[in-house]
């Protein structure tokens, strides 16, 4: 061996012309391999005198961590480099709009039944059913309805035989409900199919939705009935809207009966054509559980007393979308639903 | 009812417009429906004075008038033979719109017609045309005429209760009440002379429970003929015709007090009585409509001695109606049972607005009153002269209701205490007599006296609405309840249950792509036929795979043959849906729809079966750019019933099955052990056809909610994580044609013992030689200690085995 000194300077200039992974790879067999000239330097050690051997070594060691370090360096880079070529190639046209998640529509009759659902469970009411088949009895003459009495005549009614009917309204099952539950207190929400033998126009139909509230307790009163009917509304409609109750006497199961309305929300109160010039809509019929309703069902009208009220879902729904053809509603018209579901 | 407000003022005064007092009426509970203008057409018309009358030159049947309209004068043309110098006319001028069409400035026979004057038709007033209408000779000359004969009239729905409303006496009671002031009841003065009625003439009720009170009176010496225009025009506008004034008069009474009468023709009644009783059964009578009726024993007919001359409250007999010869009238002033009046009328068709007011109940105690002022206006409008007296025959007991009224029912019940003296005003203003007894009991209690006519206040909660109602909601406070929140359910739990699983459902299904519907639950009767392939006679028990085959609950008085029927199934309401979309919808279609079947019960209300329906058809996932326009298949349907038993949380095997509307190798039953819960399955291709759908696919799927709901596992308790690593293992087996799926998963199930923690299908595909490759993988796991190769070999050598043994696989 020489004395002459190990250059790394050609090592390092070689590798400026490496372009490649391959020629990299090559390159460091070459000067960092085991039969590389700088490791046979290492090899060689043993044979310099031991007077130099020591500024030799550390000669070498330098010479070997300038290389390393110039392979490692560029070797980072290349690898860099062919990771931008990657990306760079798998870019995608991220305006492209993505691919859809499936997503159905809730039909309008179940948003507004979950909504109101919903604000009376806040108030402690239970959500409840009954039959769509009913007898005439609970239809009517447990309601203060009585066979003979104009005012059967009210609502038109779908007969199955002389004793069995499609119900006219759900409130049977506030007759139910009290019987099922035999003592007060009771908080119930009735949402249900109701029957009338009409003919269907832009807004009557012969199948339609209602839902009925009952409460009943030992100290409720018609102020109560105006505060939770109140609360729901604007749950309903906005909290900025108006109520306003006004008699009605057209419901024999409640004395004293009510009918409340909100201000008209296309003209503010001001009257428009929806709202008839009158500034107010009227949205349900409600009133203080008649009496003979409570014998009727065992419970002491002097000792306990009750409110009731009931509310034609797709009037709601009408009046919250704009809809003005009530029809719509079981039509299904996908068209229809998308834009309200 | 129609009030017009001039003949409303006759009794009480109105110290507001229609408006206002359509407000008040309404938030009292007398709802005003509309508000009718008469004259607010009539914008030029005016009032004129017919100046001079000539001849016109060119026609016999007309006549030049020179009226005088204040400021100048003009000459028409006109046709109506009674004009006359001096009268006071409706002029309407060039321009305006006389029904409908504006006034033209034409000659008329060679003349111009510098305007028109009107009779009572023309302005709408009543149907009147027998000669212009001829005003009172006080008005002023080119007054505006709706100054003069314009009104307001309130179309006022009377609610059941307050047949005491179907009066215009009636509302000016409640307007008296609302506005504070009185009601004045003109007095009727009645002259009378000749032989009292009672020499020579009798009545005798013999049916009391049908008929209680019946008041005659006579009249002789009538002159019939038309009514006076004020009168026709009232009851015109009240929607009542016209006839004679005497039958006129007879209509004024009852709309004016709510009191029906009945005029007969004296000189037909024979054997001078009157007998009220019950028709014979078969009776027959010819009613003035012409019509012959055949009576049962529970109406009530009015008869003389020799027969039947009248079906008591609801229409008089044809022989002895008034007509145009009548002299002498006999006026009948009844009470009839309401429930009577109902069932008669209903029984013959023959409602009317007599019937309406009988069946809600007519004051009692206004029977010989209303005689009394039918009477005088026969004097005043056919010159009649009464007879002296009139026979009263009356079983009623008049005694007035009293209520003991404890006034702090009105805090009980309303919210507000109001005070005796506020009480007792506002039951005073509606008529009732008000006292404090004197034996109270430390109680405040109120002796109330209901008046005659509010037949509909009974007890201490009807006259609390009267307080509220009279004093106004508004006055109300608005709180919210103190009591507390009841804790006893109200209806069966597993129906709670069910409701909860509903919205779940809603939810998920809503995010896996199908829209809700809601549909008709009345259909026709080809609803279920048209959807079964084979018309086979199935005696199955009711399922919901034999449900198109149960007979639908028919409506009694159904408004179309469309919807006559209550379903048995949600599966033609749900087709229904995609028929209905599948024209203008694009991509695939997916609806689910919860409703309830009716499947009949002898005997018992249908058993109402909340069912959840499901169809998909066309491309599975939403349209979009990129390449899934698969269209759905059986696999799409039957991982959507997947899902919903795992959000129900139901263990449920499918197994093959029949349904006769679906492709008979595409149906599954869905069972929770023995309990059918529902099916899934693909349309059969003939249905599809049937129903003109388009080739693609439908998948449809009903399941039974209560069903599902009842079978969720009730509670789910945490079972630890396993700690020891798992292990997977693959098999693949071959078995023939005739081994369901279903049958391998059973007996890996049964054959791999307590280390086995999952199974999934990996792969399926099928072999030349007819049979199928089935891809299993396994994880199995302990509790105690990892797994070595060995034990995890043997597990999946021991399933190995038992699918060979019992289901002839082989291993590939």
């Amino acid at each position: 061996m020489t004395d002459q000194l190990y250059d790394p300077s050609l090592g390092l200039q070689a590798l400026a012309h490496v372009e490649d992974l391959a020629a990299l790879e090559d390159w460091r067999v070459a000067y960092l391999g085991r039969k590389s000239e700088l490791m046979q330097a290492f090899g060689a050690l043993g044979q310099v005198a031991a007077d130099k051997r020591r500024e030799t070594g550390q000669l070498l060691n330098e010479a070997k961590r300038q290389l390393e370090q110039a392979y490692e360096a560029r070797k980072d880079a290349m690898s860099r480099a062919a990771l931008t070529a990657q990306l760079e190639r798998e870019r995608v046209d991220v305006t492209l709009p993505g691919r859809p998640l499936p997503r159905g529509h809730a039909h309008p009759i179940t948003q507004v039944i979950q909504q109101i659902s919903d604000l009376f469970r806040s108030m402690g009411f239970q959500i409840i059913e009954g039959p769509e088949v009913e007898w005439e009895h609970y239809n009517f003459t447990m309601l203060g309805i009585p066979a003979d009495h104009p005012a059967r005549d009210e609502t038109d009614t779908f007969w199955l035989t002389d004793k069995m009917l499609l119900r006219t309204h759900t409130s049977p099952v506030q007759v139910r409900s009290l019987l099922h539950v035999g003592q007060p207190p009771i908080r119930v929400l009735v949402p249900g199919r109701v029957y009338r033998n009409e003919a269907t126009d832009a807004s009557h139909e012969a199948v339609f939705f209602q839902m009925e509230g009952l409460m009943v307790d030992d100290r409720t009163t018609m102020s109560d009935m105006m505060g939770m009917l109140s609360y729901m509304a604007r749950g309903v409609f906005g909290q900025e809207r108006k109520t306003r109750f006004g008699c009605d006497q057209g419901f024999p199961f409640v004395e004293p009966g009510a009918q409340m309305s909100i201000d008209c929300g296309v003209c503010q109160g001001a009257g428009c054509r929806v709202c008839s010039y009158s500034g107010w809509l009227e949205i349900l019929g409600c009133g203080m559980v008649h009496p003979d309703v409570l014998r009727g069902v065992n419970i002491d009208p002097d000792r306990y007393t009750g409110w009731a009220f009931g509310l034609g879902v797709e009037r709601i729904a009408m009046l919250k979308h704009g809809i003005d053809d009530i029809r719509l509603f079981q039509g299904n018209d996908l068209r229809f639903l998308r834009q309200v579901g | 009812m129609k009030v017009p407000l001039k003949w409303l003022a006759r009794y009480v005064e109105l110290d507001r417009d229609a408006e206002a007092l359509a407000k008040l009426l309404t938030a009292a509970g007398t709802e005003v429906d509309r508000i009718e203008r008469i004259g607010s057409e009539w914008e030029r018309l005016q009032v004129a004075e017919i100046l001079e009358i000539e001849r016109h030159p060119n026609a016999d049947r007309l006549q030049l008038a020179t009226v005088n309209l204040g400021a100048h004068t003009l000459r028409v043309v006109c046709g109506a033979p009674n004009i006359a110098v001096g009268q006071k006319v409706p002029f309407a001028p060039i321009g305006a719109v006389i029904q409908g069409q504006a006034l033209e400035a034409r000659p008329i026979r060679g003349v111009v017609s510098e305007g028109m004057l009107c009779a009572a038709d023309e302005l709408g007033l009543s149907p009147d045309h027998s000669g212009i209408l001829v005003l009172d000779p006080s008005e002023t000359p080119g007054r505006s005429l709706a100054g003069v004969l314009g009104d307001d009239v309130l179309e006022l729905a009377i609610k059941p209760g307050r047949g005491d409303c179907l009066a215009v006496i009636g509302i000016a009671r409640e307007v008296a009440a609302l506005t504070g002031r009185s009601v004045r009841i003109p007095p009727a003065t009645v002259t009378e002379r000749g032989e009292p009625i009672a020499q020579g003439f009798q009545v005798r009720i013999e049916a009391p429970e049908l008929c209680p009170r019946f008041v005659a009176r006579l009249v002789r010496d009538v002159t019939i003929g038309q009514s006076p225009w004020w009168l026709q025009s009232l009851l015109h506008a009240a929607d009542v015709r016209s006839i004679n004034n005497v039958v006129d008069v007879t209509n004024f009474i009852m709309l004016e007090w709510g009191k029906p009468l009945h005029a007969y023709d004296y000189d037909y009644l024979r054997g001078q009585r009157i007998i009220v009783r019950r028709a014979a059964e078969g009776e027959r009578l010819t009613t003035l409509d012409g019509v012959e009726r055949i009576l049962t024993a529970d109406m009530v007919v009015i008869a003389d001695a020799e027969g039947s001359i009248g079906l008591g409250g609801i229409m008089g007999g044809a022989e002895s109606e008034v007509k145009d010869t009548t002299h002498n009238v006999l006026l009948e002033s009844a009470n009839f049972d309401a429930v009577t009046m109902r069932r008669t009328a209903r029984r013959l068709g023959m409602h009317s607005e007599a019937v309406r007011r009988f069946e809600r109940g007519v004051d009692p105690a206004i029977t010989r009153t209303a005689a009394d002022h039918a009477c005088y206006w026969f004097g005043e409008l056919a010159g009649g002269v009464a007879a002296p007296g009139a026979l009263d025959v009356d079983y009623i007991d008049h005694t007035p209701l009293v209520i003991d009224f404890d006034v702090a029912e009105t805090g009980r019940l309303l919210g507000k205490q109001y005070s005796d003296e506020h009480v007792s005003r506002v039951l005073g203003s509606l008529g009732c007599e008000v006292s404090q007894p004197a034996d109270g009991d430390g109680r405040r209690r109120l002796a109330v006296t209901v008046p005659s006519w509010r037949l509909d206040l009974k007890q201490e909660a009807d006259l609390v609405e009267e307080v509220a109602r009279i004093t106004g909601y508004d006055d109300l406070p608005v709180t919210m309840p103190s009591g507390d929140i009841p804790l006893v359910p109200a209806q069966p739990l597993e129906w709670t249950a069910r409701m909860a699983l509903e919205d779940r459902l809603r939810q998920l299904l809503r995010g896996a792509g199908f829209s809700e519907a809601i549909t008709y639950s009345l259909v026709s009767e080809a609803a279920n036929r048209e959807l079964i392939v084979d018309q086979e006679e199935l005696f199955e028990p009711p399922s919901l795979l034999t449900a198109l085959f149960i007979e639908p609950l028919r409506l009694a008085n159904a408004m179309s043959e469309e919807q006559a029927f209550l379903r048995t199934s949600l599966l033609p309401s749900i087709l229904h849906v995609y028929a209905s979309n599948r024209r203008h919808a694009g991509g695939g279609l997916k609806f689910f729809e919860i409703g309830r079947a009716y499947w009949q019960r002898l005997g018992d209300l249908p058993d109402e079966r909340k069912i959840l329906a499901l169809l998909a058809a066309g491309p599975w996932l939403p349209p979009s750019w990129l390449p899934d326009g698969r269209n759905a298949d059986f696999s799409d349907m039957r991982g959507a019933v997947e899902a919903i038993l795992g959000e129900a949380d139901v263990e449920a095997s499918f197994s093959v099955a029949e349904h006769p509307s679906l492709h008979p190798g595409r149906v599954a039953a869905v069972r929770a052990g023995d309990d059918l819960l529902g099916y899934v399955g693909e349309l059969h291709p003939l249905i599809r056809e049937r129903l003109d759908l388009p080739p693609d696919p439908v998948l449809v799927a009903e399941l039974d909610l209560q069903a599902l709901a009842d079978r969720a596992a009730r509670q789910r308790r945490y079972q630890g994580i396993r700690r020891f690593p798992a292990v997977s293992r693959q098999l693949t087996v071959a078995v023939g044609p005739e081994v369901a799926a279903e049958q391998v998963q059973q007996a890996i199930a049964s054959s791999g013992g307590e280390l086995l923690t999952e199974v999934a299908l990996a792969d399926v595909f099928q072999l030349p030689d007819g049979r199928r490759s089935l891809s299993y993988s396994f994880t199995l796991q302990s509790d105690e200690r990892t797994l070595t190769d060995e034990e995890a070999n043997d597990v999946r050598d021991a399933i190995m085995a038992a699918l060979r043994e019992r289901l002839g696989a082989v291993q590939r």
